[in-house]
């Protein structure tokens, strides 16, 4: 077996650590003997969404955010909702979250146009209202995903989404309804940057099984040693309770 | 003004000594909060006092020694430098260090001319030119780092820029291998020295992941870099718009490097280039001698002098100080985000010791660490593949630390030792000094409050002066 890896804009969307997240999942490929490949998709370049069963975007400072919006929608816009509605598996974290949805309304200056792949849009309240900074915790298929959060937009979902989970810790979407990220088929954007693959091994390995089953037949992952993974998850979540 | 000053700045200093015996933390911020609090106008008496003028070093890394290297330059120029302590770098801290060289009246007791030489929190930099009106400004670096407090680099720079023309110092002092830097001097109205290097045996030709300065601050367009000699510093220049790294004023070289032990540097400002040897190790170091001898020319010290500061130079705990504990050498780098982290796993690597590396690994994160430790995951950390012997990871955060080992395959993999979760650091410090054969060298990279927690506990153990002292 073999999964092939979009890396989106590794220069431009990295500002939290979004690498973290292309790094486990290559380590947990390897660990199992299933070959895997990370190709980076830079500003400009088309991509053909049958190269790749999984996507990975990040986030990024204001000024990236723009430069890449624009190539988001323009140069790779089509290729990128057609990959999601063939379930290709797409992880969009923070500013890139933002840009699938239908627009980002910064605190000043000119509507940013987004992908509309998820029924949501995200306003950025201005500098009066303070950011949302923190530990998240949020309920996931009856588990818990936990992660770090730093945005100023607010997202709200329209009646076309599903939210990825329920916020337990934390602000999530907009702080108000208890939402946090929205799921479309295989893609799922997200508010918890960075590094949240590693200490969440359940989702990392549900993106990879959703993956590969889109390609092959029975596919079973072998289990693999995460006592650290989970001590990791153990001692987020604590700090999160602790207000941490 | 309506308070008197004998009873606040008294009652001050006698905190401050309340505070030390009851080992609060040194109470290094506690007398500063006061005077803050009762009397914050006390502050320009105080810098009126100070006649050779304020100077304020801000950045992302480098504030600690750079203040440390000036202070010894300056100090054989015949001028008293008042220094914030390592880290307090907010008002408070300033204010405390002010209080700390006062009598009981608020007079300051200088042997020389007085020189406030503080290290400012970048965040607080534009508040702190507002209150201090500094002589001279030097910007060490901007690199990101605790992106849940600061911010994002490019909206730091934008606040610098808007409050440098507000209120310029005399003298702007600003590394020329950081493009945000430069440009930001470029518009500076009033007098700017540059400082850069100009080789170095630690270059390499692209930019390493997440560097903050892709694109030309003057105009957006993607910069190339014909050398690269640590994260974004370097030799860059903008083949869309022709804007190039500026000349230096002061330019050094790496000439010797030895692990942390030695540091032989040729710097030019002016005449004749001058060769002087550091006893500590990397190329941020290097930046950090630069910008100490860029302020020495700002104050037209002489390059005897220079020289002379530059090699009495000793380095602070947690500072690539070396300590000699159980007969172990314990080597202490502060990390606090990828630019620096990435140089301490350099500097490991190049210590010309042929042993496998023994690393502690302290990884908190209260505020003042940065609460969002993402960050360990844009660390090089692949390149300790092979070379580590022992890995012991401690603090809030131990687990997440070993778990970023573990998928860089230095730790916690068939061919990599196991690596060992202690997140209470009295106990880590014991079992890696145990582990650690005697002779050997234990490298400890703590984040900000581990620094200080490790150092309690080690002045405890009879080892370092306590970082009040330090």
């Amino acid at each position: 077996m073999e999964l092939r890896i979009g890396y989106f804009y590794p220069d431009e969307l990295n500002l939290y650590a979004d690498r973290g997240n292309v790094i486990c999942l290559v380590q947990r490929c390897r660990w199992r003997g299933i070959d895997v490949r990370v190709v980076p998709v830079e500003l400009r370049e088309r991509f053909n969404p049958d190269d790749f069963d999984i996507l990975i975007l990040g986030g990024g400072q204001d000024r990236d955010q723009r430069i890449v919006a624009d190539d988001l929608v323009e140069v790779k816009g089509e290729a990128l909702r057609s990959a999601v509605e063939s379930g290709v598996v797409v992880l969009a974290a923070c500013a890139a979250y933002q840009l699938l949805g239908h627009y980002y309304q910064p605190a000043e200056g000119e509507r940013i146009r987004g992908l509309g792949i998820f029924d949501a849009y995200t306003i950025h309240p201005g500098p009066s209202e303070p950011r949302c900074i923190g530990n998240i915790v949020v309920e996931w298929q009856g588990r818990t995903l936990v992660g770090f959060e730093n945005h100023g937009g607010r997202t709200v979902l329209g009646p076309g989404a599903t939210p990825l989970g329920r916020v337990v810790v934390g602000f999530g979407n907009n702080g108000q309804d208890g939402t946090e990220g929205a799921v479309y088929k295989a893609a799922f954007g997200t508010y918890m940057h960075g590094s949240l693959l590693p200490k969440n091994p359940h989702f990392a390995d549900h993106l990879i099984w959703l993956a590969l089953k889109r390609r092959y037949t029975d596919v079973t992952l072998a289990p693999l040693d995460d006592r650290l993974e989970l001590a990791a998850h153990q001692a987020a979540v604590q700090r999160a309770k602790a207000g941490g | 003004m309506g308070v008197n000053r004998i009873p606040v700045i008294g009652a001050a200093k006698a905190l401050r000594n309340a505070a030390r015996l009851l080992r609060l933390g040194g109470g290094t911020a506690f007398p500063g909060l006061v005077v803050e609090a009762v009397a914050p106008d006390y502050l320009d008496e105080w810098t009126q006092q100070l006649t050779g003028g304020v100077i304020l070093v801000s950045g992302t890394n480098g504030k600690t020694t750079t203040v440390r290297m000036t202070a010894e330059i300056l100090l054989r120029a015949g001028y008293e430098p008042v220094s914030n302590r390592a880290g307090s770098n907010l008002l408070r801290g300033i204010l405390s260090a002010l209080v700390e060289r006062s009598d009981w009246q608020g007079r300051l007791v200088l042997g020389g001319r007085g020189v406030g030489l503080f290290e400012v929190d970048e965040g607080t930099l534009p508040q702190m030119l507002d209150r201090l009106r500094p002589h001279v400004v030097v910007l060490t670096n901007l690199f990101r780092d605790q992106l849940d407090r600061y911010g994002e680099v490019e909206a730091l720079a934008r606040a610098w820029r808007r409050v440098l023309a507000e209120t310029p110092p005399e003298v702007l002092i600003v590394n020329a291998d950081d493009p945000n830097l430069a440009a930001l001097a470029e518009e500076f109205p009033k007098d700017v020295f540059l400082f850069g290097l100009e080789g170095s045996p630690f270059t390499r030709d692209q930019l390493p992941h997440a560097a903050d300065a892709r694109f030309c601050p003057r105009c957006n367009g993607p910069l190339k870099y014909d050398l690269v000699y640590y994260s974004h510093l370097g030799k860059y220049r903008c083949p869309d718009c022709g804007w190039t790294r500026p000349v230096p004023d002061i330019a050094g070289e790496i000439v010797r490097t030895q692990g942390v032990e030695n540091l032989g540097l040729l710097i030019q400002f002016g005449g004749e280039p001058f060769e002087v040897d550091l006893p500590i190790g990397g190329t941020y170091n290097a930046y950090n001698a630069l910008a100490a001898t860029a302020v020495a020319y700002a104050y037209r010290v002489p390059v005897r002098l220079v020289r002379q500061g530059l090699g009495a130079f000793q380095p602070a705990f947690g500072r690539q100080q070396v300590v000699v504990f159980n007969r172990r050498r314990l080597v202490t780098i502060l990390v606090k985000n990828p630019a620096g982290f990435n140089e301490a796993i350099n500097l490991i690597l190049s210590d010309g010791r042929d042993e496998p590396k023994n690393l502690l690994i302290i990884l908190n994160d209260r505020v003042n660490d940065g609460r969002d430790i993402s960050w360990i995951w844009d660390v090089d950390f692949d390149l300790l593949r092979g070379w580590v012997g022992l890995v012991v990871a401690s603090g809030l955060r131990a687990a997440e630390m070993a778990l970023r080992l573990k998928y860089a395959e230095v730790a916690g993999t068939v061919d990599s030792p196991e690596p060992i979760v202690e997140p209470d650091i009295r106990r880590a410090i014991d079992i890696a000094v145990e582990k650690t054969r005697p002779g050997s060298t234990l490298y400890i990279l703590p984040t900000y409050t581990a620094l200080l927690d490790l150092q309690r506990i080690l002045a405890r153990r009879g080892l370092t002066r306590p970082y009040w002292e330090a």
